[in-house]
């Protein structure tokens, strides 16, 4: 039997991407969207394509964005709970490789990789310069092997999920989610693997993350995680 | 003209130590902030009325400036109640948080319920 396959996708305002983002979400698998405050008309758009909404009545931030998506998730027998961004970076018909690497490896998660997917030239000065110092130290305090730890697109065993799902009530700092989750997930046991993805230049609207303010952030995930 | 600024002063520590107090009889504050505000009005009121009580606190710290000295204890006190509220924001925040998340579960449990209620009526 196939495994059930929920994709959970976090938005902002995000009414000009979210088409295309839904248009290439492989059929058969079920669709949450955490719109989070968005003032835009996204809702009415996702509902077109049966995606189901869980709505915040105000903005709370990615990070809770995500981890709402975890609990809505979990509230249904899934499988397999895939979270992606919902600005069109990310794109869905790659889900199959991480569901055959999750089912290879009989990994807990598996992470999509930006540094060694196609693109990676083009990206942002802090993605190049930035990013692989913060997942060194993150490889070094768990003992995983990633490229890229801060890729908002990664697929869950949701068995290992909900084994662990007690971490999302009491998170430190829930807004730089990635390093404090893989911080406190090594400590439980889970294995994570990486797969390549390739990723799509956003085509309407501009990224919310501070360059400066997300490095600072993550650093004091590191920090207060391991205090 | 002295003794008037110090009736005046005196008047509104007075008034300022009842209002706390008043506020707690309403339930609007806690005891912990009305018994601070309360020490804190008596100090105030007494380093200004009596100057000279301030001296023994001066030479406890080694500070020879009285005005230096009410400075940097005016900043001391100041941190304190901003780091307080800080901690009491941070808290207020938290919670906010979850209950926008538990708002946002409640609402899907309840379309969910809704589209599929025959799944609700086997459970029973």
């Amino acid at each position: 039997m196939p495994p059930k396959i929920v994709v959970t996708i976090g938005v902002l305002d995000e009414e000009k991407n979210i088409a295309q983002v839904l248009d290439r979400i492989p059929k058969g698998y079920d669709v949450i969207i955490i719109d989070d405050g968005s003032t835009d008309k996204i809702v009415e758009i996702a509902k077109k394509y049966n995606a189901t909404i869980v709505k915040h009545p105000v903005n709370l931030g990615q990070g809770f964005a995500v981890i709402t998506g975890f609990k809505a998730a979990l509230l249904s027998n899934y499988d397999v709970v895939v979270e992606m961004d919902g600005d069109g970076q990310h794109d869905p018909r790659e889900i199959p490789k991480f569901l055959k690497k999750m089912e290879e490896t009989g990994a807990d998660i598996v992470v999509g990789s930006r540094i060694i997917g196609s693109n990676y030239k083009n990206a942002p000065f802090f993605r190049k310069t930035f990013l692989p110092y913060f997942t060194w130290i993150i490889n070094k305090l768990t003992g995983y092997s990633m490229t890229d730890s801060m890729c908002g697109f990664r697929a869950f065993r949701a068995s290992s999920l909900r084994r662990v799902a007690h971490i999302f009530d009491d998170m430190l700092e829930p807004q730089y989610l990635a390093a404090e989750m893989f911080l406190r997930f090594s400590k439980e046991g889970l294995t994570v693997e990486e797969v390549p993805i390739n990723l799509c230049d956003r085509v309407f609207g501009i990224s919310y993350k501070g360059l400066f303010r997300y490095g600072w952030g993550v650093t004091r995930a590191i920090i207060r995680t391991l205090m | 003209m002295i003794k008037t600024a110090f009736a005046i002063i005196l008047f509104i520590t007075v008034l300022a130590i009842f209002r706390i107090w008043y506020l707690f009889k309403k339930e609007k504050t806690t005891i912990k902030n009305a018994i601070f505000w309360t020490v804190l009005w008596i100090i105030i009121g007494i380093g200004i009325l009596v100057p000279k009580s301030l001296d023994l606190a001066m030479k406890i710290v080694m500070m020879e400036n009285r005005l230096f000295f009410i400075s940097v204890m005016g900043i001391f006190v100041l941190l304190i109640i901003v780091n307080n509220l800080s901690i009491s924001q941070k808290k207020t925040e938290r919670t906010v948080t979850k209950l926008v998340q538990e708002i946002a579960i409640l609402n899907y449990k309840l379309s969910q319920n809704s589209i599929n209620p025959k799944k609700q009526n086997d459970k029973k």
